[in-house]
């Protein structure tokens, strides 16, 4: 168990040995001197960058058709993805749903464009050390800070509708 | 071609800024420690908070006051660190101070200059150029700057962003957080939307400034470290290798005037808060000490839940009196008067000229809550008394023992305050018995508290039982005009 | 720590029942007036002071004693009590 700003955390044995031996039990530390109870706003955030991710892989569907039909498809697998997520995230009860699918989402999408840009897609050895494509650096950008964002959900940081602050103090 | 270029002006001035920059976010984050919560109401009601920087919880079931709640961080990141707020408050105003002055000389030769034009857009089209910026830095390549200028648009667009946004709205609500700026004028704070949300925007106002300088970091790196330096150290870009070195000198300089201001405010607090106090209070003599409060907050605005800061007097003495409703309580009123009092509070209720204010509080750790006090006017007593010709203050001792009552307070002695007289007298300097129309709780200073609304709130000393007229405040205490000025190094007159 | 807590709500007026529970530990306890010895000391209220007085237990009261003799110098004292002393269980 652990506290941040007053909140609890359930912790496993498992994350109890990662946090022990790993120094993050320190990082762990200074992160629950942050704590803030800005459920909307985190949802928000979180929804945003969704959006950001799904947009533009919507767009290379439409502007990139003469791409092999795996590629489109997965772009498709994401926009899909990233609206449901963003959609779950607002809603009550499968909002938790929500934030793990847009991480498995943000996590497959941001290990696919770092894949294509340095050991290559099938089919695709043209994107290998095209680093100056503004839609992946977006894609990089909204899928990490997502990543980012769900991790400072899960570790008490911050936290997301419905769920809010039981602070007494 | 660079039509503008670097004169030396800027050059200077842009390494000062840095300087005071990091002494006002180091000693702003030791102001922000006293009290790590962030709110948007003014009645700061415990919990509501939508930001909190600690690991502290309080209890449920005992009187915790707002000192326990304090934070102690480490001196790498505050000012000086260590539970100082003394010292973090006359770091951050002495910066603030010459920051201030910075940026107004700044200000002035951007204008006289023509070299406003560097920042100011001349037209619209500023927008879509800089939107292209942006996706040309996206795309890990860099922009071209703006024809004969120093920047490309996006870095144009952030530096008048810094320079006349953020800054301005830095300064505006710092003095919005200002007791006397408030009393004197309530609908500059109610322009902000009050006291805890202009206190709010002052944070957020330092994460965009910390924001704008990693990216500004970051871009100087990209551009090349040693040309920008080299640009502003020298005013040029033709000595990288020198502009690397000199700049990485120039910051360990800046480094080392924060470890000695640091270890200087932890080992001579007392040496730091006569020097950098004698520049604050000038200038608060100057422009706050004439403030008189004109709060009228409505009813409707009383916090349901007052704050709280200090512990009661756990003495058995004060305990009898208390479960006695303060029948046993005497008020001496001595000094250098014409005409020493001793009053009940049956004799202080029965007074004419009691007076009720509803006013917003402000602690000196950054909390406020709305209360309606309700008492005798401190000039109605003084006019009781008549002080003699040499009595320029007024000491206020109270029952509280800090040694017993606040075992974590560094200092010992009973708790006592100075104002001087011209203060004393103000229309909302009061003597307070009753809070939002009962009486005064034990917690808020029972039987007895004092009112000065254009001051923070440990000047406002509780639990008072003698009043005493007083030549000099330095033959008091360790002589600093109070019991936090002697032991926690706050300043005696807090305008702000 | 109570939301609405405003006023003197430290202060818990007594009943008949409890004053004389009160009367009964003052005789178990020889209480008299400490400077007169009067015996007759009359009854207040009691204060709260678990809540708000660091040094005192949770469940901690004091009851306030007035002594009736005119010529006694110190007329208010109290006697501290647990609440399961005096108060209803």
């Amino acid at each position: 168990m652990g506290t941040a700003g007053g909140h609890e955390i359930r912790r496993g044995p498992l994350a109890t040995v990662v946090l022990r031996y790993t120094g993050l039990g320190r990082l762990a530390g200074l992160l629950e001197y942050f704590a803030f109870a800005l459920p909307r706003t985190t949802t928000t955030a979180g929804v945003t960058l969704l959006a950001g991710l799904g947009a533009v892989h919507a767009y290379l569907i439409a502007d990139a058709t003469a791409d092999p039909a795996y590629l489109i498809a997965y772009r498709e697998l994401i926009a899909a993805g990233a609206s449901a997520a963003a959609v779950l995230m607002t809603l009550r009860r499968p909002a938790r749903a929500g934030w793990w699918l847009g991480s498995a989402v943000s996590a497959v999408a941001l290990a696919v464009h770092l894949v294509s840009r340095t050991a290559g897609l099938p089919r695709m050895p043209q994107l290998i050390g095209r680093w100056d494509c503004p839609l992946g650096t977006v894609t990089m950008g909204a899928a990490a800070l997502f990543l980012a964002l769900h991790g400072s959900v899960l570790a008490g940081v911050n936290v997301a509708f419905p769920r809010r602050r039981d602070w007494h103090d | 071609m660079d039509l503008y270029g670097f004169p030396a002006w800027i050059r200077i001035e842009h390494w000062i800024n840095v300087l005071f920059v990091t002494l006002l976010v180091r000693s702003g984050v030791e102001i922000i420690a006293t009290h790590p919560k962030l709110y948007w109401h003014d009645d700061s009601r415990p919990g509501s908070e939508w930001a909190r920087f600690t690991r502290k919880t309080m209890p449920r079931d005992r009187l915790y006051d707002t000192l326990d709640e304090e934070e102690s961080y480490s001196p790498l990141v505050s000012l000086p660190g260590r539970r100082k707020l003394g010292m973090g408050r006359h770091w951050h105003f002495f910066a603030a101070i010459l920051w201030v002055l910075t940026g107004a000389v700044y200000i002035a030769l951007l204008f006289a200059t023509g070299q406003w034009r560097r920042y100011v857009p001349a037209s619209w089209a500023i927008f879509p150029q800089a939107w292209h910026d942006l996706v040309t830095y996206l795309s890990f390549r860099l922009p071209s700057r703006l024809p004969g200028e120093p920047f490309d648009a996006l870095q144009k667009l952030a530096y008048a962003l810094v320079i006349f946004v953020l800054a301005p709205v830095a300064i505006l609500t710092g003095l919005a957080q200002s007791p006397a700026v408030d009393a004197r004028f309530p609908w500059y704070l109610r322009l902000w939307g009050g006291r805890q949300r202009a206190r709010s925007v002052h944070f957020l106002v330092l994460l965009a400034f910390l924001a704008f300088t990693a990216v500004h970091l970051l871009m100087i790196a990209v551009w090349g470290w040693g040309r920008e330096n080299s640009l502003m150290l020298f005013g040029h870009g033709d000595a990288p290798a020198a502009g690397l070195w000199v700049s990485l000198v120039v910051i360990a300089a800046i480094v080392a005037v924060n470890a000695a201001v640091t270890v200087w405010s932890l080992r001579r607090p007392r040496s730091v808060q006569r020097v950098l106090g004698a520049v604050v209070t000038a200038v608060r003599r100057a422009l706050l000490r004439p403030a008189v409060s004109r709060q009228r907050y409505p009813r409707a605005a009383v916090s349901a839940r007052h704050r709280v800061n200090g512990r009661p007097p756990d003495s058995e003495t004060y305990k009898i009196m208390a479960v006695h409703g303060f029948a046993p309580w005497r008020l001496t009123v001595g000094g250098l008067v014409e005409n020493p009092l001793v009053l009940t509070l049956e004799d202080l209720r029965a007074l004419d000229g009691r007076q009720s204010q509803c006013v917003l509080h402000h602690c000196i750790q950054g909390w406020s809550s709305v209360g309606e006090w309700a008492g005798l006017p401190l000039r109605d007593l003084i006019g009781l008394v008549r002080p003699l010709p040499q009595a320029r203050y007024v000491c206020f001792l109270t029952m509280q023992d800090t040694g017993r009552d606040e075992p974590g307070a560094p200092g010992e002695g009973h708790f006592y305050e100075i104002v001087d007289l011209r203060l004393a007298r103000h229309p909302q300097a009061l003597l307070a018995y009753e809070l939002n129309g009962g009486p005064l709780p034990i917690e808020h200073g029972a039987p007895l508290r004092l009112r000065l609304e254009t001051q923070l709130g440990f000047k406002m000393a509780k639990w008072i039982h003698d009043i005493e007229f007083v030549s000099d405040y330095r033959l008091v205490g360790h002589g600093m005009g109070g019991w936090r000025e002697d032991n926690v190094y706050f300043d005696m007159e807090v305008e702000i | 720590m109570d939301g609405a807590r405003t006023g003197l709500s430290e202060i818990v007026p007594l009943g008949d029942e409890q004053r004389e529970r009160v009367r009964a530990r003052l005789r178990a306890g020889h209480g008299a007036c400490p400077a007169c010895g009067s015996e007759d000391l009359g009854i207040g209220d009691a204060l709260f002071l678990g809540f708000a007085f660091l040094s005192e237990p949770a469940d901690a009261y004091m009851v306030g004693l007035t002594c009736p003799n005119p010529s006694c110098p110190v007329t208010y004292t109290g006697i501290r009590l647990r609440a399961s002393e005096f108060l209803d269980q």
